[in-house]
């Protein structure tokens, strides 16, 4: 009896030995979305351990694992789910979407987390799937096109990035770009260094409305960019390298004939050079210009009786060939992003270099670390720390300005390539018969400057959730910059000279500047989100305090004593000139605001924020901004078929821009130990300007296929600043001030609408556009017009719309003409010439004929609006079609209006090398003098003559991607790639346009008011470029 | 509790931690620019602004923002039809009204005009700091240097304009707002000019040499360019021959007696002290050239005008003046637009100072000698002693330079041989002097203005109404020239 308990209790025991070691059994499954589909790639985890594994592509999974032990489903856009291990051996999971992951959630300018369909004010979203289809070369460029309300214009040199301007101008005076703000950092330096590969999300917030949560900085709007971080689940590597090269595709014609008589044996000289009549030329001549001496020619060319510009030269060169080349691109990027319970981390590195598209010109390299952790201390404390750490090298190209003009300047017969003679390459003046053009090649090639970056953006959150509802976060941010430039002239380097043949050495300078700037944030919030019943209430209550130091100084050394040493020691010490500019920026402010969602349907939010900064007159420290705003989700309540969602929303709200930092002292402005001349009084009533927006916007998803979203704002900007002249005399000698004088007020009309044409497995095609018009006016100015920008070409004046191009015009209607009619002249005698100009009849294809000014009843010429800058609307297209394994996506940028005054081109026809010249080819009936384009040329003085419509359509990215599918990566390696893409890339391939120039979308840096303009004069041209990029993740 | 005592405590911790080197105080210094408190009442300041003196002069008036190079195109001294520096537009042909219009993209006057009344009040600022017993090592040369500071703005704008704001330290002087005309603005600084002489000649100083580089600075050396400068503005103010009659020659003798005994010179450093006009621009190469007209005087066989049928003029070979070779250089092809006007084409070139345009640190020459000469032999011609005259003519430059025959005693042969000399010899020393030439013999073609009306964008500032001047805008013979050589 005794054996038989004992049997059956070793028996238990064995038994429960047994069932403890089944314990740890073998679970498997299926994972399906929120459609019932099959989800591979999903990460499961056990809880508290580093067992994991993935879903394959049937979305079935087997694991190990305990009873009681709890699994973690995690994949992208869908909410975690858990499981408990229980009995069964298998577990079936549908996963739900996460509207939070799929960007359906915006944090900018809100209360707290919101879901898009309950915002009562608009921000847009870029996502990083949007982004990865053609990687920009930074983020300044990677928003153009895709998102409505933003205009984009690239600026051609590498490094540059872009400009960008949300809605309308919002200043008369000062930046127009928007506050930029990287995981929480505030960022000074703008967005060209910053990497796209990086980035996870952009959300723009464009309207005054909503950006009036950051107050004084956000007059301008804000652009807020996260980047990755690490997500729980198995480690995962990605790596993407691209290559390609830029060029030109669009040359500038210019003249090919001219109009001075042909020695009779100029045929025996061709291909070496130009022989004239009238001129003696010395032997070897290489068809170059000195000033005297024994190569210099002797005479004068004669002028063709006829005046006519239609004569051959006797030698063809291409100088845009030699000038612009093609340059190459490289781009390599890797990513390590893995994550667990408690921690997640994300480390990316990535090397760009690009070479832009001049000769002898080295371009930008780039070099960007970043680290990103996000720990889970406690269950109540977490903490995100982002890093980034990136160094910048960049040459930028000399001749200055100028030398795009010279390009297109030179007659076909000058010789670039010919040697100095010192051996030196490219001859200094090498147009035979100009003797004011520097050889832009040498210009170049002497050039030797180049500048180096290092930045580090460093973000650090902590938050404490101190109850369910209530969570506190304290954050510190900082951005650090160092800058050093050197620019080294050789002793040897040319430059124009009383020396007998017109240039010698300049003895050389050697110039170093250094800069140093450190702007940090404190800030500290209270966040509360609780829903009693069906209202949902978020609220938030900050305070904020920034520093900003920035440090700068320059020295710069004329007359090298010894060659070859680039040391400030190389100069006698009265050669040798230092100055040096000191900022500091601070400011303190605070919000409150408030969100209530009722029924999930009636949505209204209101907030205050108070400013106090150092830069604001001392007078006006403190400065309010508000926002009201509401939403209605007319879907809750009104089901109309076919209508999933419909949303009308209304919000008015400020925000400012800050004064600059001198702008406010009284002061005079040191240089080199000398007093500035021209004095600026100072102000300490200064205030920020103030930009109220009223915005009313529609949200819509119908058909299951389409989402729209329209929206219109009205934005006035007043207290605008401007530098106001004064009278010296009553001034104590001060002519200048700035003051708070006008109003801008700008209509904006957006349209955003995304459609999904076709949506099956194995064939999707989605549709974007989106559609943009605004406009700015001065609607108030209590204060003398002015001109600003490139040659003062644009007017600030009251009623005149910001942008607005102003100069004088030749007469181009009889009835014009009628009303100046010269003594003794009738209106027969005159008719209106091929040109569209009015010109005496008489005179038409001599040297007499000439285009006349349009004045006024005294006879002073007019000066009228002539051309305006900003386009009649914009229109964005994307498109994205995908057959399996293939991927082919377009974005067309369409710009209809918007005017660029082609200085260039007016410029070149004083030397007469603007193709309109060349007379050769013509019928001689139709021909005109060189002395007649001498007078549309005016002198160089704004004429509307050389304004042109720059509208354009360009392919702006286009790519065609392949993935290999996973069934054969499966087979490679045992699975270890999880994607192989390669990808063929075009940007600004195609551009159609009527512009002149070398590229219509045109940008001129005007530092009176810091902002960019539409002339084109000493502007880098925008390039093609096209390249190959293959990502692996494994 | 405890649990939220931890986290205020780590809270704080961090922010403390964190804020080292973080400033929150508001008011932030501009430590870039000294403030106008300092300015006004510190004796560094204030000695720091009297040494800036006569460099902020020297570079107002050899700017090319200023009107130097317009003036010797329109004297038919220099020829260039650039458009820059209203060079072109203010020497054609026929003569038309200046654009005063702030519009215009070739103003040469409100940098000018702004640049002047800031010197203005510094010198103000620096006598009232005198005379209210500031504390200065040497107040005297302070003093004496304010003073010449208020006449060398003062009266370099009544020079070039029709009006003249006058004030001082405690506010503006005369009637009104102080506006006077250009007569009384010159009988203004001539005064301040006499007490910084008389400051001068009473005390013994010596200026730092950073006030004027290369230049010994002394007090005796300072009165004699005060008094040289003094004779030159005395007698260049007036806007035409009939004026001449008002010019006191006998205190233009006085100066001229009192005045350098050499070329004053100052030392470029091509940072804060470089000469743009007009030894920059009116004689680089492709810039401005020498006017046919000056070509003529110095060889009669030249053209005196570029007709529109003349290809090309050869090099002389007999010039009448040596200073042809030596100061000039003849230049085979011309570089201007021919549908600019011919007339402004010219075969010579001014290359006298070729090493400034070569060196850029060397000595310039402001103020020559033999300028100062020609006021005291006008001054003796004015006042009925034409031996006396010929005598310092036939001692200066014509001969020693020029190798000109010995000038004849009479007032039409002295007369034009001081023009000859003023034209020839140092109208490429300092601003406007061949203008100021021509302008006061009548000999400035028809139409061209004879002085500059306030600038438009000054006008505006007030505001007041647009007026200008030239081609027939203005009153004959008093705003614009109704003479003219040709």
């Amino acid at each position: 009896m005794k054996t038989k308990k004992r049997g059956i209790l070793a028996l238990l025991l064995v038994f429960i030995v047994h069932l403890s070691f089944a314990q740890q059994k073998t679970i498997s499954g299926t994972v399906t979305d929120q459609d019932g589909l099959p989800l591979p790639g999903v990460n499961i985890l056990v809880k508290g351990t580093k067992t994991g594994t993935q879903t394959g592509f049937d979305g079935e999974y087997t694991i190990a694992g305990n009873v009681g032990q709890v699994l973690i489903y995690t994949y992208l856009g869908q909410k975690e789910t858990t499981r408990t291990i229980d009995a069964k051996n298998s577990i079936n999971v549908q996963m739900e979407e996460d509207a939070e992951a799929l960007q359906e959630v915006v944090v900018t300018g809100v209360a707290g987390a919101t879901d898009k369909r309950k915002l009562s004010v608009t921000v847009a979203s870029v996502s990083a799937e949007e982004l990865k289809k053609v990687p920009a070369g930074s983020a300044a460029s990677a928003l153009q096109g895709k998102v409505s309300g933003i205009s984009v214009n690239n600026l051609g040199r590498p490094g540059q990035g872009a400009t960008i301007i949300l809605r309308g101008a919002a200043n008369l005076y000062g930046s127009q770009s928007p506050l930029v703000i990287l995981d929480g950092v505030f960022v000074e330096g703008g967005l060209a260094d910053i990497n796209v590969d990086d980035i996870a999300s952009f959300e723009i917030v464009k309207g005054a409305s909503a950006s009036s949560l950051y107050g004084s900085r956000a007059g301008n709007g804000v652009i807020v960019i996260s980047s990755k971080r690490g997500k729980i689940g198995k480690t995962e590597v990605t790596v993407r390298a691209e290559t390609g090269f830029s060029k030109i595709t669009n040359l500038v014609d210019t003249n090919q004939s001219h109009g001075y008589e042909l020695a009779s044996d100029w045929q025996n000289f061709q291909g070496q050079y130009t022989k004239y009549e009238g001129v003696t030329y010395p032997s070897n001549y290489q068809s170059v210009y000195a000033n005297n001496g024994p190569t210099a020619v002797q005479g004068s060319r004669i002028e063709s009786a006829d005046g006519y510009s239609d004569n051959p030269y006797g030698v063809y060169n291409d100088f845009q060939d030699l000038f612009f080349k093609t340059g190459i691109n490289k781009t390599l990027y890797s990513s390590i992003s893995s994550g667990g319970e408690r921690a997640k981390t994300f480390f990316s590195f990535e090397n760009t270099d690009a070479e832009g598209i001049l000769a002898e010109t080295e371009g930008y390299k780039r070099s960007s670390i970043r680290a990103n952790i996000d720990y889970q201390v406690f269950d109540w404390l977490t903490f995100k720390a982002s890093n980034n750490y990136i160094r910048v090298s960049d040459f930028s190209p000399g001749g200055g300005d100028g030398v795009f003009r010279s390009i297109t300047r030179l007659a076909p017969d000058a010789n670039l390539i010919a040697n100095n003679p010192d051996g030196q390459p490219y001859y200094f003046k090498p147009d035979p018969w100009e003797s004011e053009i520097d050889n832009p090649l040498y210009s170049l090639y002497s050039r030797d400057a180049e500048s180096k970056q290092q930045r580090f953006l460093g973000g650090y959150l902590l938050n404490f959730k101190l109850t369910d509802w209530l969570n506190a976060d304290v954050e510190y941010s900082f951005e650090n910059n160092t800058y050093r430039f050197n620019r080294t002239n050789k002793y040897e380097t040319y430059t124009t000279s009383g020396d007998e043949i017109g240039f010698g050495y300049s003895k050389g300078s050697l110039n170093k500047n250094n800069s140093f700037d450190l702007s940090q944030k404190v800030q500290t919030t209270l966040n509360f989100a609780k829903t009693f019943g069906d209202l949902d209430v978020k609220s938030k209550l900050s305070y904020l305090a920034e520093d900003r130091h920035y440090e700068y100084y320059s020295v710069t050394g004329n007359d090298f004593k010894f060659k070859n040493l680039p040391s400030l020691d190389n100069f006698d010490s009265a050669n040798v000139s230092a100055n040096s500019n000191q900022q500091d920026e601070r400011a303190q402010n605070m919000f409150a605001i408030l969100g209530l969602v009722f029924k999930d349907r009636y949505i209204v939010d209101g907030l205050f924020r108070r400013d106090g900064s150092s830069l604001f007159g001392s007078e006006n420290r403190w400065n309010n901004y508000y926002r009201v705003s509401g939403a209605y989700r007319i879907s809750e309540d009104i089901k109309i078929p076919g209508i999933q969602e419909l949303k009308i929303n209304a919000a008015r709200g400020t925000s400012g821009q800050r004064p600059g930092f001198d702008w406010q002292y009284e002061a005079t402005a040191l240089n080199t130990g000398v007093l500035s001349s021209a004095r600026r009084a100072g102000n300490p009533f200064l205030k920020p300007s103030l930009t109220t927006e009223t915005e009313y916007g529609l949200n819509a998803a119908f058909l299951n296929r389409f989402r729209l979203s329209v929206a219109y704002s009205n934005q006035v900007a007043s207290d605008q600043f401007m530098i106001v002249n004064l009278f010296s005399p009553a001034n104590a000698g001060k002519s200048s001030q700035w003051q708070n004088v006008g109003d801008l007020e700008s209509d904006t009309y957006e349209l955003s609408l995304n459609s999904k044409i076709i949506d099956k497995q194995n064939v999707k095609w989605n549709v974007g556009v989106n559609f943009t018009k605004s406009s700015a006016t001065i609607t108030k100015l209590n204060a003398p017009e002015q001109k600003v920008g490139p040659d003062d070409l644009f007017l600030i004046k009251e009623g005149v719309e910001f942008g607005s191009m102003f100069g004088r015009k030749f007469v181009t209607d009889l009835n014009t003409m009628g009303s100046q009619l010269p003594d003794g002249a009738t209106i027969a005698d005159y008719s209106v010439n091929s040109d569209g100009v009015v010109v005496e009849t008489a005179s038409i294809g001599t040297t007499s004929e000439a285009a006349i000014i349009e004045v006024d009843s005294d006879g002073v010429a007019v000066n009228e609006k002539i051309g305006n800058q900003n386009a009649d609307f914009r229109v964005g297209i994307t498109s994205n079609f995908s057959y399996k394994n293939f991927d082919f996506y377009m974005l067309w940028d369409w710009k209809q209006g918007g005017d660029v005054y082609n200085r260039n081109g007016q410029w070149n026809t004083i030397s007469e090398r603007n193709v309109m010249v060349d007379q050769a080819g013509k019928a001689d009936s139709e021909k005109k003098t060189r002395v007649y384009y001498g007078s549309l040329y005016d002198v160089n003085q704004n004429n509307s003559f050389w304004v042109e419509d720059a509208s354009y359509v360009k392919l702006r990215e286009i790519s065609l991607a392949y993935s290999i599918p996973s069934k054969v990566l499966q087979k490679i390696n045992g699975n270890f790639f999880k994607e192989v893409k390669l990808s063929l890339i075009g940007r600004n391939i195609l551009t159609i346009s009527d512009y002149k120039g070398w590229d219509p979308e045109v940008s001129q840096y005007s530092a009176d008011t810091q902002q960019y303009f539409a002339v084109d004069y000493g502007v880098y041209p925008n390039q093609s470029s096209y390249s190959m990029s293959l990502q692996l993740k494994f | 509790m405890k649990r939220i005592n931890k986290y205020l405590m780590v809270m704080l911790v961090l922010i403390i931690a964190s804020c080292q080197d973080f400033e929150t105080d508001l008011n932030a210094t501009n430590f870039e620019s000294p403030n106008d408190e300092i300015l006004g009442s510190d004796p560094v300041a204030l000695l720091s602004t009297a040494g800036n003196i006569m460099n902020s002069w020297f570079i107002t008036t050899h700017s090319t923002s200023g009107p130097g190079a317009a003036f010797a195109t329109m004297a038919d001294v220099s020829t260039c039809s650039w458009g820059n520096f209203g060079m072109r537009d203010l020497s054609s042909e026929p003569r038309l009204a200046f654009n005063n219009t702030s519009s215009y993209g070739n103003n040469v006057t409100k940098s000018y005009f702004n640049s002047l009344y800031s010197l203005l009040t510094d010198s103000n600022t620096i006598v009232a700091a005198v005379e209210n017993g500031t504390e200065f090592d040497d107040p005297q040369m302070v003093l004496a240097m304010g003073k010449f500071g208020q006449a060398l703005s003062i009266g370099y704008l009544a020079l070039v304009f029709d009006k003249v704001w006058l004030y001082d330290a405690e506010g503006p002087i005369g009637e009104g707002d102080g506006s006077t005309d250009y007569e009384t603005g010159m009988a203004y600084a001539l005064d301040r000019l006499d007490e910084a002489i008389a400051i001068a000649d009473a005390n013994s100083f010596t200026l730092p040499e950073s006030w004027i580089p290369g230049y010994t600075g002394t007090s005796e050396n300072l009165s004699e360019l005060m008094n040289s400068i003094g004779a030159r503005m005395l007698v260049s103010n007036v806007r035409n021959t009939a004026q001449k009659t008002n010019i006191t020659w006998s205190k233009v003798i006085q100066y001229a007696d009192n005045g350098i005994t050499n070329d004053f010179e100052i030392l470029m450093d091509d940072v804060v002290w470089y000469d743009l006009i007009p030894k920059t621009y009116l004689v680089y190469p492709g810039w401005a050239r020498l006017d046919m007209r000056i070509v003529n005087m110095l060889d009669p066989t030249q053209p005196d005008y570029w007709t529109e049928d003349l290809v090309s003029v050869p090099e002389s070979t007999s010039p009448i003046d040596a200073r042809l070779n030596s100061d000039f250089e003849f230049l085979g092809s011309n570089s201007f637009r021919p549908e600019r006007g011919k007339y402004h084409f010219s075969n010579y070139r001014y290359s006298r100072y070729d090493d400034y345009i070569t060196e850029w640190t060397i000595n310039v020459t402001e103020f020559s000698k033999a300028e100062l000469d020609m006021y005291k032999a006008e001054a003796l011609l004015m006042t009925n002693d034409v031996s006396g005259a010929a005598a310092i003519v036939n001692a200066g430059t014509r001969i020693t330079r020029g190798e000109l025959p010995a000038v004849a005693e009479n007032t039409t042969d002295v007369q034009a041989a001081i023009h000859h000399e003023r034209l020839v010899e140092f109208s490429f020393t300092s601003m406007g002097l061949g203008f100021f030439e021509m302008r006061k013999e009548d000999q400035l073609q028809s139409g061209t203005l004879l002085h500059f009306p306030v600038p438009g964008e000054a006008l505006d500032a007030i505001p007041a109404d647009y007026y200008t001047f030239g081609g027939t805008s203005g009153v004959a013979g008093e705003d614009y020239s109704t003479g003219g050589w040709r």
